[in-house]
């Protein structure tokens, strides 16, 4: 049970964290590097921007869910176990980021997620 | 089945940064589980921060999350997810050969999944080059104006 538990939280924090770092990294746009000073300059930006950081506390809330669960279960069951994300981002992204998810991008999501739980089932 | 330099960097950084915590987090977990038992929790913080392969698995994971940040400011996340997910097929195979973990049939089918799934999102990447407009997203920006302006005549 507390296996299951973990996974959801890995799944949720993972993709609502995905969706706002997504959007923060497309706003903030351009992050060719080609002197130190830039590097510090894109850091900077990156780090200070409120997206980054709500974006980044909901990775770690799904980082600390994957930590538990992997001291519990195999790795090669935690990690497909996110699969699960793939849906549920896919969505997020065409609905709420307004991308362009064609035919092909969806029918190879959902093999992806259906490998992912071919891989994450116990025999 | 073209990816992204990038895509190959973020993928290796990952699996290889998940499977270096397994082997510490399984190597740690009764010691952390005493002290945790004891409320020793700087204990904790210390034992984990001091050794090696979880530090190092940390910093794969570091490097993987800037390498994934970069990814996510050029291209799609409904792109970047699912081809990201040939880690999967990596994390299987790396399991198999570090951790001992069993590959089954299905699972072998679940790999086969991935790769097909993997080839597709790929392809339609394609059709729309990074660092030109998408041809599927041009209209549709355009018919907004277009819409306003039939509602205001």
């Amino acid at each position: 049970m507390t296996i299951v538990l973990l996974i959801a939280g890995i799944i949720l924090f993972g993709t609502v964290g995905d969706l706002i770092l997504s959007h923060t990294m497309k706003r903030i746009g351009d992050l060719s590097v080609r002197s130190v000073g830039d590097a510090f300059r894109v850091a900077g930006r990156v780090l200070t921007s409120p997206g980054f950081i709500l974006g980044v506390a909901c990775m770690a809330g799904a980082f600390f869910s994957l930590l538990a669960a992997l001291s519990q279960a195999d790795v090669s069951l935690v990690e497909p176990a996110t699969s699960l994300s793939f849906v549920l981002n896919t969505i997020g992204a065409k609905f709420l980021l307004k991308e362009n998810v064609d035919r092909s991008r969806w029918t190879g999501t959902l093999l992806i997620t259906l490998g992912a739980y071919l891989l994450f089932i116990r025999y | 089945m073209k990816l992204h330099p990038l895509v190959l960097a973020s993928v290796a950084t990952n699996s290889m940064g998940n499977i270096l915590l397994t082997l510490a987090m399984k190597r740690l977990s009764p010691s952390l589980e005493a002290s945790f038992q004891a409320h020793h929790y700087l204990k904790m913080g210390w034992t984990v921060a001091t050794d090696p392969t979880f530090m190092s698995g940390v910093a794969l994971l570091t490097t993987f999350f800037v390498i994934f940040l970069t990814l996510l400011s050029k291209m799609d996340l409904s792109y970047v997810l699912p081809v990201t997910s040939v880690g999967y097929i990596i994390t299987a195979l790396l399991a198999a050969v570090i951790l001992g973990e069993k590959i089954s049939i299905p699972r072998w089918a679940g790999i086969a999944c991935i790769a097909f799934g993997v080839y597709l999102v790929s392809r339609s990447e394609k059709a729309a080059p990074e660092g030109q407009p998408k041809p599927e997203r041009t209209p549709v920006t355009a018919e907004i104006p277009a819409v306003e302006t039939e509602m205001s005549a």
